[in-house]
């Protein structure tokens, strides 16, 4: 075991401890938490949720702990189990130097929406994690099930992990790096099972609004909403101007115009990274129009129902 | 994490097929490296801000907003117009009333709609105490306007608007029927 990293882990550990004992939660912390706390059985728990638009996976966890105690703080504590095991996947597996894993702890993402905040991201960073380490270890069978899991962990983990599967197999065919061998085979079933049951639950049923509410909004709204989403992924530093930091975005606030140019520069980004892996490019490329499309499109019915003007 | 992940897989051995408009993307020196470094320093710094932001204030007041209403001994009845009140009821480890559907929950639902009116949302909680003969906390996000004859059953508690999120704010009142 390396000791630079270990001490790292432990200081990520500790940070987020420190970090989640100051944070009160917000209403979509606490809807999962609610679902599992006030669900007497998983069938009802199921019931409760099916207008949600997400896997049950997260909620099935919160609502295992909701049986030994209802004190909101387990959800925390939970969170950042996750989150700690993600980033030791990634500090104790991946090939960056200390300057590139020290600087990737303390980012936005890590450090503090997926760490801090308690929602199934840690989940679908911990999975996704877990994917690069076996593909690149050519276990096919563990990462099918990783795969599985994340398709099941969010419904940008479903997009995640299929574009992943296809990442994959375009590496398997151009590249005729393997033959289809027992354990490819295996590995295929498993991820269609995985990507069948998060799809089964994901679609809600016909009478809901979930993805209606959203396309309402004018064409510039959502252009604007689209360009937002971009930038806010690669620079996402809060206006500190404003006491109310959350969802803001310095540069935002600063100049809109500045920010489209910026967002422009920004998609160049894969092109500029991963010109010698076309098949990362491509799933870099696939991966983030689906992830501003489900941005701005999924919403979730708590829009309509929080009753928030009074 | 997509970004990273990705340049995690492209320090594996590359793959033989890059197309021909890829083999002529060639620069005089390679910044890849350096141009990672300055989008992770970037992350650094917006992860560093929020987590400071988040630890100097609240990020919602539900907590502070349940710890006033705990103190409380002799209360133990919570109404909302709706299931805004459900960071509050995780705290509370309690279902609080939802007037709007007049009944225990705590979770949002699909198809319930908060109660808008002021008016009714007071009618409703003290027709909740006249009928439970128990006395209870109202929680709003805005501050309700009360008239003389709303002060008789209706009083102002505590005002929680430091949230860092606009619409994590409370506002507490105790709704008691003065003939108990």
């Amino acid at each position: 075991m390396r000791k630079a990293e270990i001490g790292l882990l432990f200081t990520f550990s500790g940070l987020s401890l420190l970090g989640i004992f100051s944070h009160e939660i917000w209403l979509d912390e606490a809807h999962h938490w609610l679902f599992a706390r006030d669900s007497q059985t998983v069938q009802e728990l199921w019931i409760n949720m099916r207008y949600d638009g997400h896997p049950i996976l997260w909620n099935l966890m919160l609502f295992g702990i909701t049986r030994f105690s209802q004190d909101v703080t387990l959800m925390q504590m939970l969170n950042v189990c996750i989150s700690v095991a993600a980033v030791a996947v990634f500090l104790f597996f991946s090939p960056f130097n200390l300057l590139e894993k020290m600087l990737f702890m303390s980012g936005y993402f890590i450090l503090y929406e997926y760490t801090v905040i308690s929602r199934n991201y840690a989940l679908l960073m911990l999975f996704l994690f877990l994917a690069v380490v076996f593909y690149r270890k050519k276990n096919y069978v563990l990462l099918s099930l990783v795969l599985a899991l994340l398709a099941n962990t969010h419904l940008f983990g479903l997009a995640f992990a299929s574009f992943f599967v296809a990442m994959v197999s375009f590496e398997f065919i151009s590249e005729r790096k393997e033959r289809m061998s027992k354990q490819v085979l295996i590995g295929c079933l498993i991820f269609l099972l995985g990507a069948i049951i998060s799809l089964w639950q994901i679609i809600p049923p016909v009478d809901s609004n979930l993805y209606t509410h959203a396309q309402k909004s004018p064409p510039l709204e959502r252009l604007e909403r689209t360009s937002t989403v971009f930038l806010k992924a690669f620079v996402p530093i809060p206006d500190f101007t404003d006491y109310h930091f959350w969802n803001s975005n310095l540069l935002m606030s600063i100049s809109k115009p500045l920010c489209a140019i910026l967002s422009s520069i920004l998609f160049c980004i894969p092109f500029f990274l991963f010109k010698n892996r076309f098949s990362l490019l491509l799933f870099f490329l696939a991966v983030q129009p689906s992830w501003y499309y489900l941005s701005i499109y999924q919403t979730s019915t708590r829009c309509d129902t929080t009753g928030r003007s009074i | 994490m997509i970004l990273i992940s990705c340049v995690w897989l492209s320090r594996s051995p590359a793959s033989l097929y890059i197309p021909i408009i890829l083999k002529r993307l060639k620069f005089k020196r390679d910044y890849s490296q350096q141009f990672f470094i300055a989008l992770l320093l970037v992350q650094a710094a917006a992860g560093i801000l929020s987590y400071t932001f988040d630890l100097n204030r609240p990020f919602s007041e539900s907590k502070n907003a349940a710890n006033l209403m705990l103190k409380d001994k002799e209360t133990g009845e919570y109404l909302s117009a709706g299931c805004g009140a459900a960071p509050v009821s995780a705290y509370l480890e309690k279902k609080v009333y939802h007037l709007n559907v007049q009944k225990y929950g705590s979770f949002c639902q699909f198809g319930d709609t908060a109660i808008e009116d002021e008016v009714r949302l007071k009618k409703d909680a003290v027709a909740f105490i006249t009928k439970t003969h128990r006395p209870a906390f109202l929680i709003t996000h805005i501050p309700l306007g009360l008239s003389p004859a709303d002060s008789l059953n209706i009083m102002w508690v505590g005002n929680f608007e430091r949230s860092a999120l606009r619409n994590e704010s409370y506002y507490i009142y105790r709704v008691q029927n003065n003939g108990l």
